[in-house]
């Protein structure tokens, strides 16, 4: 720089004197958007006549609990009486300043001839003194809780403009006397069902696209061999029962191809096979070391797999024709069990750090890794919810293995699954509608 | 022709105001590098800096990675993650709706806090109901005068010339305090990130807030309405720095915008 020019600069800037206030001669405070400060929400319990209205108003509340959208507010703060009407014109909006609530979601459920119920809510901005929306559903009384799960939904949508993953399901793998089972459970933990009560091991169930079918391997003839249970038919049929481990059979987002592990010459590598026929179509890798563990990208473009090709077990990428293989992880020396985001922008994996497993996230290009659970057991399989909002994983941070679920960003943590836990692979269904 | 040129380049005689014109510039020099060696001790160097290092350190494969990997990025903030003890389980309880502990009816009631309590009640009511009347349409002052820009607010408030750091720091105490208080509908957020609303509020010397006006608001009035009501929750704000205490007074401009900056 030219010194007489550094020089002019230098006594311009010191003789300049220091801003502190603006031209209007006030302070400014520039404030971005709160990004997931949670919604103060109340939900007043539900009016109207039902043996179920209690247990229905639990699961509402919860779910939005679970979702890490919203502070539910206390029902003692509440000073509008339980009698009040739901529809816009029969409360005042008044009332609810008081609580400091922003949302407000009134419900009534009635019960209907013929062993139905009709369940509606009306969900309120109450600054802004106006509805958002509203909804009411009939259902048979035995479905009261996915019918719970569903208004939570529209609670959810209307609040924050998202739809919710609450009448989504797992699929898992739980610990039996004599092995492990596969079964599907919903979203909140309830409704456990088996899929598989053979007594053997059964392990990494995965679903299928269209959510009718689940992919696992059993042990029940001996070898890991790879079955898949068809839901509505109930039926299992084994489709893969190569030499050596037939394992991860994940569909290709058109459900055409299945992409698992098989190890027919001793060392594990990818493999593509018709999911109809169990026919080999392609050996995607040919490292010496193992390559296991792949997951489909949302577009069909990319399968991610883990792979010991450069020492440790690390994710890379790969063309479902073989071709160009790219390496995404590079911290650490074991990473494994890599899922590829719903949006195809990431991919969550499990590393080891300091003996324990733990769920990390990554940028397909290998930038922006970073942590979803520390110090907090061993967390394992993680799996992302079909909006990609929330990854769901099993952890022991508890004692016994169970399903949780994370905001993507890490900031929300909640368990899914009670009782004695064993819960392993659990598996998000592909879609946000049952 | 080039002679006498020459002998007049050379004619040099030193007066008393180029001795002090370079006795100032010294000077200034000086004052200069006193700044930089100052700015030194606290910044020994930009960490953006250090984060594009470490951006283009994380591709390198480094098979020798100590057993608990140093470069594995920190967890999320929050008190879930961060936390060195694993969170007991949430139980039924925990599922449940929160409960407030009922107010105490036995016993010799606490009157000294009971009268903070009280008096804190009608403060945070008095400002509210300064908020009402500024959500109030008539008294709605509306002004031709804009938000900050983004760029401005991180150095601080608008004007040419460097940011006073005693006031910078403030600002940004003030915008950490008023953030966690502000509740907007994400669903407005997401569908109207070009919202902004300014909020002027009185910040009394122990930082107190009081008269929160809407100065420009935005289409949406439950957008305006959670502006104050982030002003009316915060109800304190640091104490301004003294010689800051009288514009201070006279009324700090929030702005509130749904573009996320963060």
């Amino acid at each position: 720089m030219n010194p007489v020019a550094l020089m002019l600069a230098i006594i311009f800037a010191l003789l300049t004197p220091l801003k502190g206030l603006a031209a209007d001669g006030a302070i400014h405070i520039y404030v971005g958007a709160p990004g997931r400060n949670k919604v103060p929400i109340a939900i007043p319990k539900p009016i109207g006549e039902h043996s179920k209205a209690t247990d229905f108003y639990g699961v509402v509340t919860r779910d939005l609990e679970l979702s890490g959208w919203f502070d539910v507010i206390d029902p003692n703060a509440f000073i509008e009486p339980a009698t009040t009407g739901i529809m816009p014109g029969q409360f005042k909006f008044e009332d609810w300043d008081v609580s400091g609530a922003v949302a407000l979601a009134k419900m009534g459920i009635t019960s209907r001839g013929g062993g139905q119920m009709r369940a509606e809510v009306w969900v309120y901005d109450v600054p802004g003194r106006r509805r958002l929306g509203a909804t009411a559903l009939t259902v048979d009384e035995g479905s009261w809780r996915p019918l719970a799960h569903r208004l939570a939904n529209e609670i959810i949508y209307q609040v924050t403009g998202q739809k919710g993953p609450f009448n989504t399901r797992f699929t898992y793998a739980k610990k039996s006397k004599t092995g492990k089972e596969i079964g599907v459970v919903d979203f909140d933990g309830h409704g456990s069902r088996s899929i598989t009560k053979n007594g053997s091991i059964n392990i990494k169930p995965l679903w299928h696209p269209g959510g009718s079918q689940i992919s696992f391997t059993s042990y029940r003839e001996g070898n890991p061999d790879l079955y898949v249970a068809k839901l509505g038919a109930g039926k299992i049929k084994r489709i893969s029962s190569r030499m050596g481990i037939n394992i991860g059979g994940v569909w290709s987002p058109d459900g055409k191809t299945m992409a698992l592990t098989l190890s027919p010459d001793g060392n594990p590598d990818v493999y593509l096979i018709d999911p109809l026929s169990g026919r080999s179509i392609k050996r995607l890798t040919h490292s010496a070391g193992i390559d296991v563990g792949p997951s489909w990208a949302p577009d069909g473009s990319r399968i991610a797999f883990v792979s010991e090709r450069s020492g440790g077990a690390q994710v890379y990428t790969i063309n479902p024709d073989g071709t160009d293989v790219r390496r995404v992880t590079f911290q650490g020396n074991f990473n494994t069990d890599p899922v590829w985001s719903p949006d195809g922008s990431q991919i969550a994996f499990v590393g080891r750090n300091g003996g324990h497993f733990d769920v990390f996230v990554v940028n397909i290009d290998g930038s922006g890794m970073r942590r979803i659970t520390q110090d907090m057991g061993d967390n394992e399989d993680p799996s992302w919810s079909p909006d990609g909002n929330y990854v769901a994983f099993s952890s022991t941070r508890t004692g016994a293995a169970h399903i949780w679920m994370s905001t993507a960003d890490g900031h929300h943590q909640a368990q899914l699954t009670r009782g004695s836990g064993g819960f392993l692979n659990p598996n998000w269904s592909p879609s946000l509608e049952w | 022709m080039g002679q006498p040129e020459r002998r007049h380049s050379l004619n040099f005689k030193p007066t008393w105001e180029i001795g002090a014109s370079i006795g100032v510039h010294v000077l200034l020099l000086g004052l200069v590098a006193a700044g930089q060696m100052w700015d030194n001790d606290s910044h020994m160097f930009d960490p953006k800096d250090v984060m594009a290092v470490q951006a283009v350190a994380l591709p390198k494969a480094n098979k020798r990675m100590p057993e608990r990997p140093t470069r594995t990025p920190d967890p999320p903030k929050g008190e879930t993650v961060q936390s060195k003890v694993p969170p007991p389980p949430p139980t039924a309880s925990d599922m449940a709706l929160k409960k407030k502990k009922p107010a105490k009816t036995k016993g010799t009631p606490d009157r000294s806090t009971d009268r903070a309590k009280l008096l804190n009640r009608i403060k945070r009511q008095a400002l509210l109901k300064d908020a009402s009347a500024a959500l109030g349409n008539k008294d709605r002052v509306q002004t031709d005068k804009e938000g900050v820009a983004p760029e401005d607010a991180v150095i601080g408030p608008i004007g040419a010339g460097r940011m006073d750091p005693e006031l910078a720091r403030y600002v940004s105490q003030c915008r950490n305090k008023i953030l966690p208080n502000w509740n907007p509908l994400p669903a407005v957020l997401a569908a109207h990130p070009e919202y902004k609303v300014v909020v002027s509020v009185s910040v009394g010397q122990n930082g107190e807030l009081s008269k929160p006006t809407i100065v420009k608001g935005s289409p949406d009035i439950s957008f305006d309405r959670s502006a104050i009501s982030a002003v009316v929750r915060t109800g304190r704000l640091p104490p301004p720095p003294p010689r800051y205490a009288e514009s201070a007074a006279k009324g700090v401009m929030i702005t509130l915008s749904a573009a996320d900056l963060r």
